[in-house]
């Protein structure tokens, strides 16, 4: 058959650059947390043929897996032997103490809560402490806080404090952290401001709120006893989320909006480094004089046993993008982030500039999210969906043929738990006659004549969307829509309760990686969950949807006789059977304490997702991680390592340093 | 003169409580507010977390759900509360961060300010001399290249000019022309940020008052006063300097007055690009976080300049042409 013009458009190569972009601007502005990039290994080279044959799929997906294994050992242990403490003189590491690092802040931080701000990474995580970090490429546990832990049984867990943890001498007059301040912090995480509501914190930090059972016990300054009211397995990789810290109360109870935003109440913490000076146009950090020693060297550990080498530093708000490129190729800032591989050669030679390149293990891509309360009735529709679209021509074009399958549980950063590649490739099956048949014969053209996709109009390329599009076209023989646009209208557009939505499918971010192996499969795949429908309908065991379903409820007169109540009762009476269902799997893998029977359940629940095709359908990520650093910044660790969490990753290693 | 002042003067707050009907209207009519994008922006986005927000951010006394624009009375009546405090000096709170409006209205108006009032005397310091230049010289190589400047500098946008200046020295030579800002604190890299800025947003008004200047003169160079003091021998320099130019700058100076008000414009994107903190950048970052405070505020005081500016320019023609009398 002969290509059409379009048909040739359409499998231009993209840009990384591009995609990257628009994905990042996607992904903030739908509020998923980081639009990271990445992922693992190859694929075929998508090309334009609907599939390979089944014998090169799983010899490609075989040598897949083989180079997924390869990448995360070699990262693990260049991250082990990457460790400078051990080579390095006393009289080197001595020089290596001092400078300010100097980042550009592309907005002013939405807020100083630790336990709810998540825009400003490098200061809450530099200025607050949690109990430990987690490293996911080592799989390991590091005392930070707390000294020690022990999961006396499924739902007990002890933490012994470390002695001599201080606040900043602003923070409660530097006195000594007590087991009491970590349970007035996590008693008051769920219901911190911006976190009350939240389904997705819910998810995950349940087990834990007072609120639903959980208590803490104090038996003395230097033990703390949770008492969960659950098992939930990912329980202490929770604790390794920057946003589980301790602050100090007397600093929070002083605020009377119940949180840390105002600058005023700042100094809370007891982290390396304390706010000096925030400003609208800069936030600059000195060091905590009170930060607490790390005398265990642990093997991979990024802290030193005193302090980090670095002085202060200084965060200064560059809201446009090319003046914050502008910064870092000058050298005045040190750090930049990631890059497309466009971007990174563009770079090479640039005397300040620093690329470092290593496999990314987050699988922070972007999705294509289905308006559940539309699809849930037509499971057979969202299959043709499914098979409409060209996942390797996905691949090929947008990722510039560096990309690889994504699923529910990120395949490079959680193999055990996650599908193999060949697995996937079985649920998303590229068929353009089949789908077209499937549609037609379930009534596709009447039911959906037209599909909407809503876009950000601040997006610097939507291509990648319109990729997606144009295979819903070509196969489907399909008209989408696609509505631009700014982002507070974008974010409307994405709320509102099930059966209200104005759009049939959203390519929304998924989150960058999580400790957490079973996060992106609740987050973003249940319809209950905030990623499917993109604002959950239950908080607290409580439909939040009530309002419009429940005669009884007091605000029924305005929402449930209303036509759109009508739509969300409509929406609720099927989405609800099939979140329940993803929640059973949900909650029977987090209680489990067998690791194998663990991942066979995630896998379970995987492979349901795929096959219910709704109300989410993962994108292929990318393969390779390009990092731009300044170049006097020293003793960094390089992709994937840079990329773990804010607790673990750069934000708070201690052995980077200034050069000259 | 007086009356017409005192009419003027009059007329002035009934076009700013006019603009600021219809930016407080406006701005709940688009959808999205506050607790939406800061729920969305912390990764939670789900109704209860906006709902609570609204609460606490009272955006939720007048419902929408009522009607297109919410409960009528009820947002008629938070109008006036707001126009109110304003009255009392109070804009509200700003959301992000937490601080009172007023605190940061003063401040980056007076960054906007001298943005504004160099980039005037870059516009007008370039673009006058150009265009007069340009109507002297009419036919020959000045007055070509003249004009070539002023199409040049009309065709190009600015923020274009902007990003290149920006953009390229850190890329070939590693250096930036726009430095940090530091405000007052050190006035050499003030001025130098701001200098530069101003010649990046005067330089596009700088061609059109050219092209204006030119035109305006050479009618006046037409006219048959200045073709009588020719023949009685009049040296062509006090032709130019005491017939021709006066009465020729009541058009550049009507155009120059309207673009001082288009320059506000011109800074919301300048001083984003040069990271200025001034009531430009403020104002898209709200728009964006839909702090309606912040809007209101910024939108009032860009009303309120522009009709003082029309004012000025107006009172300023009698002085320049004894003629017009109001």
């Amino acid at each position: 058959m002969k290509e059409s013009y379009w048909g040739k458009y359409w499998r231009r190569r993209v840009s990384r650059r591009r995609v990257l972009a628009g994905g990042a601007t996607l992904a903030a502005g739908s509020a998923a947390i980081l639009a990271g990039c990445g992922d693992d290994d190859d694929d075929d080279g998508g090309s334009a043929q609907p599939a390979a044959t089944q014998a090169a799929q799983e010899q490609q997906a075989a040598a897949e897996e083989e180079a997924t294994e390869a990448a995360q050992q070699a990262a693990a242990e260049e991250t082990t032997a990457d460790e400078p403490e051990e080579q390095v003189s006393e009289a080197e590491d001595r020089s290596r103490y001092g400078g300010t690092l100097n980042y550009s802040l592309s907005a002013y931080p939405t807020g100083f809560d630790p336990s709810i701000t998540i825009t400003f990474p490098q200061g809450m995580s530099t200025s607050y402490s949690q109990m430990m970090a987690f490293s996911i490429i080592e799989d390991q546990f590091y005392p930070d806080a707390a000294q020690s832990w022990e999961q006396v049984d499924p739902e007990t867990l002890v933490f012994n404090l470390r002695e001599g943890v201080r606040y900043n001498p602003e923070g409660a007059g530097g006195r000594e952290v007590t087991s009491e301040d970590w349970a007035f912090n996590l008693a008051r995480y769920p219901d911190a401001r911006a976190n009350r509501g939240s389904n997705v914190n819910e998810l995950f930090f349940s087990f834990m709120d007072p609120g639903l059972g959980a208590t803490f016990d104090t038996p003395d300054n230097l033990t703390l006893t949770i008492n969960q009211n659950k098992a939930f397995a990912s329980n202490l990789r929770a604790f390794a989320a920057a946003s589980l810290v301790v602050a100090a109360p007397e600093r929070i109870m002083a605020e009377e909006s119940g949180d840390l935003g105002q600058a005023s109440g700042i100094n809370a913490g007891t982290g390396p480094y304390m706010f000096e000076d925030v400003s609208e146009t800069r936030v600059t950090m000195k060091r905590n004089p009170n930060y607490y020693a790390h005398p265990e060297q642990l093997p991979g550990t990024r802290y030193n046993v005193d302090m980090p080498y670095i002085d202060a530093m200084e965060h200064v708000i560059v809201t446009d993008g090319a003046a914050r490129q502008a910064r870092f190729l000058a050298g005045d800032a040190d750090y930049y982030g990631a890059v497309s591989k466009i971007d990174a050669d563009a770079w090479e030679g640039q005397p300040n500039v620093n690329i470092e390149t290593g496999p990314a293990i987050d699988d922070g891509g972007i999705m294509i999210q289905l308006a559940a309360a539309k699809w849930t009735p037509y499971p057979e529709l969202s299959r043709a969906l499914s098979m409409a679209m060209d996942w390797d021509g996905y691949i090929d074009v947008v990722l510039s043929g560096e990309g690889r399958r994504s699923a529910p549980v990120s395949p490079t950063a959680f193999p055990k738990y996650a599908l193999s590649q060949e697995e996937i490739r079985e649920y998303q099956v590229y068929d353009p006659q089949g789908a077209r048949q499937l549609w037609e014969a379930n009534n596709g053209p009447e039911i959906f004549p037209e599909l909407d996709t809503t876009v950000a109009a601040w997006a610097p390329d939507i291509s990648h969307v319109q990729f997606i599009g144009q295979s819903f076209e070509d196969s489907l023989g399909v008209q989408v829509n696609y509505n631009p646009l700014e982002l507070a209208t974008y974010i409307a557009s994405a709320n509102g309760p099930t059966g209200t939505k104005d759009w049939h499918f959203f390519i929304a971010g998924n989150n960058a990686v999580s400790t957490m192996p079973d996060w992106n499969a609740l987050v973003a795949y249940t319809p209950d969950g905030y990623g499917a429908i993109w604002g959950g309908n239950w908080y607290k065991g409580v439909n939040i949807s009530d309002p419009w379903v429940n005669p009884e409820n007091p605000n029924y007169a305005e929402n449930g006789g209303s036509e759109a109540g009508e739509a969300v009762r409509a929406a609720l009476e099927i989405t609800h059977p099939y979140a329940r269902e993803l929640q059973d799997y949900a909650d029977r893998q987090a209680a489990t304490t067998d690791d194998d029977e663990r991942a066979e359940i995630l896998k379970e629940l995987q492979r349901r997702i795929f096959t219910r095709y709704c109300c989410t359908f993962p994108l292929p990520t990318q393969t390779t991680k390009y990092v731009a650093l300044g170049s006097r910044l020293k003793g960094l660790p390089v992709p994937p390592d840079i990329d773990q969490t804010a607790a673990f990753g750069m934000w708070r290693a201690h052995n980077i340093w200034l050069e000259g | 003169m007086q009356a017409y002042i005192v009419q003027r003067l009059i007329l002035i707050p009934l076009t700013i409580i006019a603009v600021s009907i219809l930016v407080f209207v406006f701005m709940r009519v688009i959808p999205g507010d506050a607790a939406a994008v800061r729920c969305g922006a912390s990764g939670v986005a789900d109704q209860t977390c906006i709902e609570g927000l609204r609460r606490e951010l009272g955006l939720d006394i007048c419902d929408k759900s009522q009607n297109f624009f919410g409960d009528v009375s009820c947002t008629a009546e938070q109008y006036w509360k707001w126009v109110s405090e304003i009255f009392g000096g109070d804009f509200g709170q700003e959301i992000v961060p937490p601080k009172p409006i007023a605190d940061q209205l003063w401040w980056r108006l007076g960054n906007t300010l001298q943005l504004g009032m160099l980039s005037i005397v870059v516009s007008m310091g370039i673009g006058i001399p150009i265009g007069i230049l340009s109507a002297i010289r009419a036919g020959k190589l000045s007055d070509y290249a003249a004009r070539l400047f002023a199409i040049l500098a009309l065709s190009v946008p600015n923020f274009w000019i902007g990003t290149l200046i920006v953009a390229l020295p850190a890329f070939f030579w590693q250096q930036r022309w726009v430095p940090d800002w530091t405000g007052w604190a050190d006035p050499g890299t003030h001025m130098r940020i701001l200098v530069i800025a101003a010649l990046v947003l005067g330089i596009s008004s700088a061609g059109y008052l050219a092209r204006i200047a030119r035109s305006s003169m050479l009618e006046v160079m037409r006219s048959d006063y200045v073709r009588t003091a020719r023949a009685k021998g009049l040296r062509e320099t006090i032709i130019i300097v005491r017939h021709t130019f006066r009465p020729s700058m009541i058009t550049v100076f009507t155009i120059a007055g309207l673009q001082f008000s288009g320059i506000l414009g011109g800074s919301v994107i300048i001083e984003q690009l040069f990271t200025i903190p001034g009531l430009g950048a403020w104002i898209v970052n709200n728009v964006g976080d839909r702090d309606f405070q912040v809007i209101q505020a910024t939108a009032l005081i860009f009303a309120t300049w522009f009709v003082i500016i029309r004012l000025l320019v107006d009172v300023g023609y009698t002085y320049i042409d004894p003629r017009i009398r109001y």
